[in-house]
């Protein structure tokens, strides 16, 4: 990371990368899995060998905090002036749970890369769409909203391991009945040793 | 009056036609009530060869809530039941128990292996006879041994599902060598218990040598080589069962 203190001016932009495991275009298709790579800068990027495409004002992220320690921070990534068209992508293709990771770059004010940072990483909790209609000429825009929530906020929720129970062993190990007696058992007398 | 006089009193009345104080009377009344003393003594001998053992009803109280561990290094885990069975004659009693999960590899690759090292029934430490199976004597804290419930026990150890027995690693026997559904009553290959770390006892019934239950606690003593804090994050992060499930991608590995 680079000492900005020594720079008067820095220029930022937001570089984010959404990896959709199950991504489609129609009602119909097949699922396939589709990186989105795009950021608000004004010309295309690389970060790690992958080409980020620049959206400038269409694409909008609230701002998050920053902590030593990590927290349960979540931001919203909005995108404005999606085409009606572009809609079927995201209503078809499963975006939740995708993981999302937001990087930000920082530039001297003639455009020098001074160093790239993570800004984000978590996973996509929610979304949304919004419609603007215009009556006049009989099209529409939509925005799309990204809520994400950090990775630290999806671990916080999360509850995981099995209970020795029937339902929990058949969630992970479904064909297995090594647990199917355990509320039978609970309460039977055995008559141990009785003639 | 005290019922010692009502005993006398009931006496004289039932060999009243023997009364008289001739020697005869006397020796009649003597045999006679010599004879009824037999009679009752064996009455109440026959009474005492006859009392059977009924047996002891076991209840057992399995937790549907019980959240299985995770072990990494070495600790004492009590057992937990998921099944029972009372074989026909009601003298063998099988019971199996779930420990802990069964965790990932190191982050070298290497499968964590975990091993069995020690049993306690009732905090009694259990010994093993040259099979690696079957109890043979039983330690107090203070290692007093003793063969009461010598041949009445036997442990079936696994460490990774029905397919994988094992032997205890203090012991010096074969140990287990069956597939968990081949040896409990009524189980078929379909009690896999994938990834799970369990054992099967069978309890045979003998008042005698005091084996009437099957004790209050089972606990073990257990051994995972997958120690180093390092290879433990890692395996936790990652695991989808028991952990966060967190993918390789994510976590930078130095």
């Amino acid at each position: 990371m680079a000492n900005l203190d020594s720079y008067d001016v820095v220029k930022t932009h937001l570089f984010v990368r959404v990896y959709v495991d199950e991504y489609r275009t129609t009602s119909g298709g097949s699922y396939t899995t589709q990186l989105l790579t795009f950021s608000d800068a004004d010309s295309a990027e690389t970060i790690n060998g992958e080409t980020y495409t620049p959206l400038g004002e269409f694409l909008s992220i609230t701002q998050t905090t920053s902590e030593l320690r990590p927290s349960t921070d979540t931001i919203t990534i909005g995108f404005t002036g999606v085409p009606s068209g572009s809609i079927d992508e995201i209503l078809y293709s499963k975006l939740k749970g995708s993981s999302v990771r937001v990087y930000r770059k920082f530039y001297t004010a003639s455009g020098t890369l001074l160093s790239t940072q993570g800004y984000f990483f978590g996973k996509i909790n929610n979304f949304s769409i919004q419609e603007e209609y215009n009556v006049e000429e009989r099209t529409s825009q939509n925005i799309i909203l990204l809520e994400c929530a950090s990775n630290f906020s999806v671990l916080q929720q999360k509850i995981s391991g099995r209970k020795t129970n029937q339902e929990s062993e058949k969630k992970f190990f479904p064909s297995d009945d090594g647990m199917n007696r355990v509320a039978i058992v609970k309460g039977t007398k055995f008559d141990f040793g009785a003639p | 009056m005290s019922f010692i006089d009502n005993i006398v009193g009931f006496g004289k009345k039932a060999i009243g036609f023997l009364g008289g104080d001739s020697i005869g009377g006397s020796l009649a009344r003597t045999a006679l009530l010599g004879y009824a003393l037999n009679r009752v003594i064996k009455s109440a001998n026959k009474g005492n060869d006859g009392i059977q053992d009924k047996g002891t009803q076991v209840t057992l109280d399995p937790d549907t809530q019980h959240s299985v561990p995770v072990l990494y290094g070495s600790a004492f885990v009590n057992g937990k039941v998921i099944d029972a069975h009372l074989e026909p004659g009601n003298k063998n009693m099988w019971l199996a128990v779930v420990l802990c999960e069964k965790t990932g590899n190191l982050i070298d690759g290497t499968p964590s292996v975990i091993g069995f090292e020690e049993m306690y029934i009732d905090n009694f430490r259990i010994g093993f006879d040259s099979d690696g199976v079957t109890v043979k004597n039983i330690y107090d804290d203070d290692e007093n041994s003793s063969d009461v419930w010598n041949g009445l026990i036997k442990v079936y150890p696994f460490n990774d599902g029905s397919t994988s027995p094992t032997a205890f690693t203090t012991e010096s026997g074969v140990g287990n060598t069956q597939n968990a559904y081949d040896i409990f009553p009524n189980w078929t290959s379909q009690h896999t218990l994938d990834k799970l770390v369990f054992c099967l006892i069978k309890f045979t019934y003998n008042k005698k040598q005091k084996l009437t239950t099957t004790g209050k606690e089972i606990k073990f003593k257990l051994s995972n080589n997958l120690t180093k804090p390092g290879d433990v994050l890692n395996d936790y992060l990652q695991n989808n069962r028991y952990g966060a499930g967190i993918s390789s991608a994510e976590i930078d590995i130095q």
